[in-house]
């Protein structure tokens, strides 16, 4: 008789919960904008612990939490370049206490080669927070190239013989489909990630490479590769004697990769404009976190407001939707 | 320099604390299976910022070591890896279990993680910046041969049936195709689903392969449970096993040692693979290769000693080069970057103190692992004292927690429940298991290398001439292959 | 039916390679710069028609030993006989015996359809609700024949719920689904 009891017990646990109307995370409605935050809130990074992304946002969540006044979770959902954690997000309720973090090159990078058939207008923007350390193209510190303009004419000279280490179908990728457009004569050789494009070039495997400049920012110290120019729209501030590619003669190569903070789609507008408000501040204010990003990434501490932010990921979309049939092929 | 950094470690008690802390921790997320290394670090990475760089990277590179060695608890008393690297320290540490050798395969597992951890070290600090140069040398050619070398080893872990044995490792292949392609990222078998774009995780596999595998065993047993070999009073004497089995190990060792070193040099292939590429070679040269699988300590041996000579040879790149080795070693290269640590080739002129800090951290751990582990073992072997019934539905849900917690998505659960029923229709077919987790780590690192190869020869068709390193791999693997499906074909004959 | 592991496992591997093929065929070929002739389908159709072969292999094989039993079929015959009395001499049981030797005759379909429920019903209703029931259950399922302790099982099942949980979500930040339970 006890035993029937536990079992039935535990039955209409069971059972009560298949028929309970599932109830979601709590519900919210718009006039909790006043006190929002009140409780813990989640960050997803969609990419992997260790990377740019994340921890540029890790930087940031230390001051922002100050800012905020509560307590910030951060989590990785890494995969898919960003699109794992971009259908999480999709299925997430607006109740503004879940926010996630991508890239504006990987959105549309992701777009444009078709890996998804959606653009960045499935969430709601959040704001720019910080500036990738930036793309840029390698070459070994013996070999002959000191321009540019060196390196494309040799290509022309010698037309696909020449190497350049890529990662096929992201950015990178479309930044090298660019050079080639522009006249250069590459043989586009796949070497995996930035760190693995470094090795390549060091390991003579590739001529020259498109890397960032976290990774490779060691071997300029060390005597072992030099930089010939910077794909962001700008010089980086950590090497002002780099020219931007379009400086360099390269038309049209510019590759502005940014980080930002996407909400899921319905969230309250006045919910998104405390946070960019908040991170704002912090980007023009905090002097510690600003030293500490340009240490780490060599680029300004950046962010954005919200018009802005929708701005910028409406030019990089057009940027990449232009080459989409390349991207795509 | 290299003194004071080593000893910054063994002056400050706070440190040593910390790490003998990590350590634990480290074991415990090792030994449930589930829970890994990688996720430890990930964890507790947060917990650093706070701390002075050598305390912050010292409790991290403790909780690696620990983490990496605490898989061969579960590994010998459950018959379930904790981590992937020790999915190997289950072939024969299990087998011993059951013989009543459970403490001696415990203590085998124990004293060989620590020399295989001491002999990374070594490595590590007598010829890092050489071996920085040779990983720079491996490239997708050699990565290409030593992919295809490693896979024909597949053959030696089939034991009789070799048509089995093929069979797992190419279903294990074919599962790691799943997701999005390398090189041109072309989704492949995902079926419109968007949460399949990464494809399957090796932990998923292994909770599905190993652990749910266990479970259904027990269900299926329990009118005919195993005989319990362990109950009563349990001695343990000294180290668990005699000097003279020392001796007949030495040669064991060394090889694997240098496996597990060289495969953790190479970026990119990890610990699981160390220990059973160290096994099956092991197995291969012994006299008595039959006996592996029915519990010899030459087993946990190679895959222990391989395991963790792996750490020491990951760190080599992470430090000089600034390249993770695997996904553990990717997360302590983000510890380093907040730490202020320039991770490269001027690591030793700009932050020489933290890196002969962390030799003396690797020292300290070995130690400390060392120590935990044995006064631990006790209570390790008392686990196997628990009633199946009430070990076994615990296990799992701390497994379905691991797959959960490893990637924050309900998708990986669902994955490791799919793997567990592959894994018993597999066992209804009686096909092995070890081959598929073989299959499924190096079929993607030789199709992706592989393709780089044909960019290569299509740019230039005579560039295989100059990788003498990849022509040899090539011309082993050959040799090797032929002579094992003699001898295979040879005791085949023999036996009609 | 020893023998026909080879036969049965043969054709279910054949079936999952040709079913693994026809999905290869749709994966899309890139033929932009840097696109070899060995493209994304090539090394799946590799993999697939191996396995394939391997299958074939493995049926041949059960054929081959089929033939070369054929001799000795006879003898089989008889002890197929044996077997069958067996069944014949068993006696009448009580109905705890009855439901004990349901209980273990189904124990590995019923550890399956548990280990469904939890892992479908865990993120609606919550990690703690689920695992607690899967616990509970699960343990019922693999005691041994007449030795369920139903108190120490349910205590268990809840305790080590509460337990897995506070130390992973409060401790570790990991974020198990909360489901029906809000707090």
């Amino acid at each position: 008789m006890k035993k029937k009891l536990v079992i039935l017990l535990i039955g209409s646990i069971v059972l009560g919960s298949l028929f309970a109307t599932g109830s979601q995370e709590s519900v919210v409605t718009n006039d909790n904008a006043e006190s929002w935050p009140d409780k813990a809130i989640n960050i997803v990074i969609t990419s992997s612990a260790g990377g740019d992304g994340d921890y540029l946002m890790r930087l940031l969540a230390n001051p922002l939490e100050k800012e905020l006044g509560v307590p910030l979770v951060i989590t990785n959902m890494a995969g898919g370049n960003g699109s794992v954690g971009m259908d999480d997000m999709m299925n997430k309720n607006a109740d503004g206490y879940t926010f996630y973090v991508n890239n504006t090159c990987a959105l549309s990078a992701n777009e444009a080669n078709g890996l998804v058939d959606y653009d960045y207008s499935v969430s709601d923007p959040v704001g720019v927070f910080a500036k990738h350390s930036g793309e840029m193209i390698w070459v070994r510190a013996d070999s002959p190239y000191m321009t540019m303009n060196d390196l494309i004419k040799a290509t022309q000279a010698t037309p696909g013989k020449l190497t350049i280490g890529v990662s096929m179908g992201g950015s990178v990728y479309a930044a090298s489909l660019m050079l080639q457009k522009a006249g250069a004569k590459f043989s586009l050789v796949d070497a995996s990630d930035g760190a693995e494009r470094i090795i390549a070039l060091l390991g003579k495997q590739v001529d020259c490479c498109i890397a960032g400049y976290g990774i490779g920012k060691e071997y300029i110290e060390s005597g072992d590769l030099r930089p010939l120019c910077t794909l962001m729209g700008s010089r980086s501030k950590a090497l002002p004697d780099v020219p931007t590619a379009e400086e360099a003669g390269v038309d049209g190569l510019v590759i502005n990769n940014l980080f930002l903070l996407l909400a899921p789609k319905g969230t309250n507008p006045a919910i998104i404009g405390k946070i960019n408000s908040a991170i704002l501040k912090i980007t023009n204010e905090d002097e510690e976190y600003a030293a500490a990003t340009t240490k780490y990434s060599g680029q300004n501490a950046y962010a954005l407001n919200v018009q802005d932010t929708i701005n910028i990921l409406d030019s990089t979309r057009s940027q990449f939707m232009e080459i989409s049939d390349l991207l795509k092929k | 320099m290299f003194v004071a950094g080593f000893s910054v470690i063994f002056s400050n008690p706070i440190i040593i604390l910390l790490i003998f802390l990590g350590v634990a921790v480290g074991i415990i997320f090792g030994a449930i299976p589930g829970l890994t290394a990688t996720m430890a670090v990930v964890m507790f990475l947060p917990l650093t910022y706070t701390m002075t760089p050598i305390m912050g990277i010292a409790l991290l590179v403790a909780l690696y070591i620990g983490g990496t060695s605490g898989g061969l608890i579960s590994a010998i008393l459950l018959n379930i890896p904790g981590t992937p690297a020790s999915v190997a320290t289950c072939f024969d540490g299990r087998p011993m279990a059951l013989k009543g050798q459970a403490t001696k395969a415990l203590g085998v597992g124990i004293f060989y993680s620590f020399l295989g951890t001491i002999f990374g070290l070594l490595l590590m600090i007598l010829i890092a910046p050489l071996l920085a140069k040779v990983a720079i040398m491996f490239g997708p050619f050699e990565y290409c041969a030593l992919a295809l070398f490693s896979l024909s080893l597949v053959v030696m872990l089939t034991g009789k049936d070799i048509i089995r044995g093929l069979m797992s490792a190419f279903i294990g292949m074919m599962l790691a195709t799943a997701g999005l392609a390398p090189i041109d990222s072309a989704k492949r078998f995902t079926f419109g689903n968007a949460q399949m774009n990464s494809g399957f995780q090796l932990l998923s596999l292994l909770i599905g392969l190993y652990a749910i595998s266990e479970v259904l065993n027990a269900a299926g047993d329990l009118d005919n449970p195993p005989p319990q070999v362990y109950s009563g009073k349990l001695k343990i004497k000294g180290l668990g096993f005699s000097f003279k089995e020392f001796k007949s190990q030495i040669g064991n060792f060394l090889c694997s040692a240098i496996i597990g070193s060289g495969i953790g040099i190479l970026p990119g292939i990890g610990g699981g693979t160390a220990g059973m590429l160290s096994y099956t070679f092991v197995k291969n040269k012994s006299k008595y290769s039959e006996k592996f699988g029915t519990g010899i300590i030459d087993g946990v041996v190679a895959s222990e000693t391989s395991n963790n000579a792996c750490i020491g040879g990951a760190m080599i790149p992470l430090l000089t080069l600034g390249i993770p080795g695997d996904g553990t070693t990717a997360v302590l290269l983000g510890a380093l970057m907040v730490h202020n640590v320039s991770a490269g080739p001027l690591i030793f002129q700009k932050n020489g103190a933290v890196v002969y800090s962390i030799y003396g951290t690797i020292l300290v751990s070995a130690f400390a692992m060392l120590v935990i582990e044995y006064i631990g073992m006790r209570g390790f072997i008392n686990v196997l004292k628990i009633p199946k019934q009430y070990l076994l539905p615990v296990v799992m849900s701390l497994c379905f927690v691991g797959a959960f917690g490893s990637s924050n998505r309900m998708f990986d659960v669902y994955c490791a429940f799919g793997f567990g029923i592959l894994s018993f229709l597999m066992r209804k077919g009686s096909l092995p298991f070890p081959p598929v987790i073989l299959g499924f780590i190096l079929g993607p690192l030789f199709e992706s290398n592989f393709r780089r190869v044909s960019q290569y020869m299509e740019i230039d068709s005579n560039s295989w001439e100059s990788h003498p390193i990849a022509i040899t791999f090539l011309i082993i693997t050959i040799v090797l292959f032929t002579f094992n499906i003699l001898k295979i074909a040879k005791t085949k004959k023999s036996k009609d | 039916m020893k023998g026909k592991v080879d036969l049965i496992t043969g054709g279910a591997v054949f079936l999952g390679s040709l079913f693994y093929m026809i999905n290869a065929n749709s994966i899309k070929v890139f033929s932009g710069e840097g696109a070899t002739s060995i493209n994304s389908k090539t090394i799946p159709i590799i993999w697939g028609s191996c396995l394939m072969l391997l299958s074939i292999l493995m049926i041949s094989r059960y054929f081959i030993n089929v033939y070369r039993n054929r001799a000795k079929n006879k003898e089989s015959q008889n002890s197929d006989i044996v077997i069958e009395e067996r069944f014949e001499s068993q006696k009448t049981e009580t109905v705890t015996e009855k439901k004990e030797n349901y209980r273990i005759k189904f124990a590995v379909p019923l550890t399956f359809l548990l280990l469904i429920a939890y892992v479908a019903l865990m993120k609606e209703a919550g990690f703690l609700i689920t695992t607690s029931a899967y616990l509970f259950l699960q343990i019922v399922v693999l005691s041994p024949r007449g030795k369920i302790r139903w108190y120490s099982s349910a205590s268990l099942s809840i305790v080590a719920s509460i337990v897995i949980y506070e130390v992973f979500v409060r401790l570790l930040n990991v974020p198990l689904p909360a489901g029906l339970l809000t707090f």
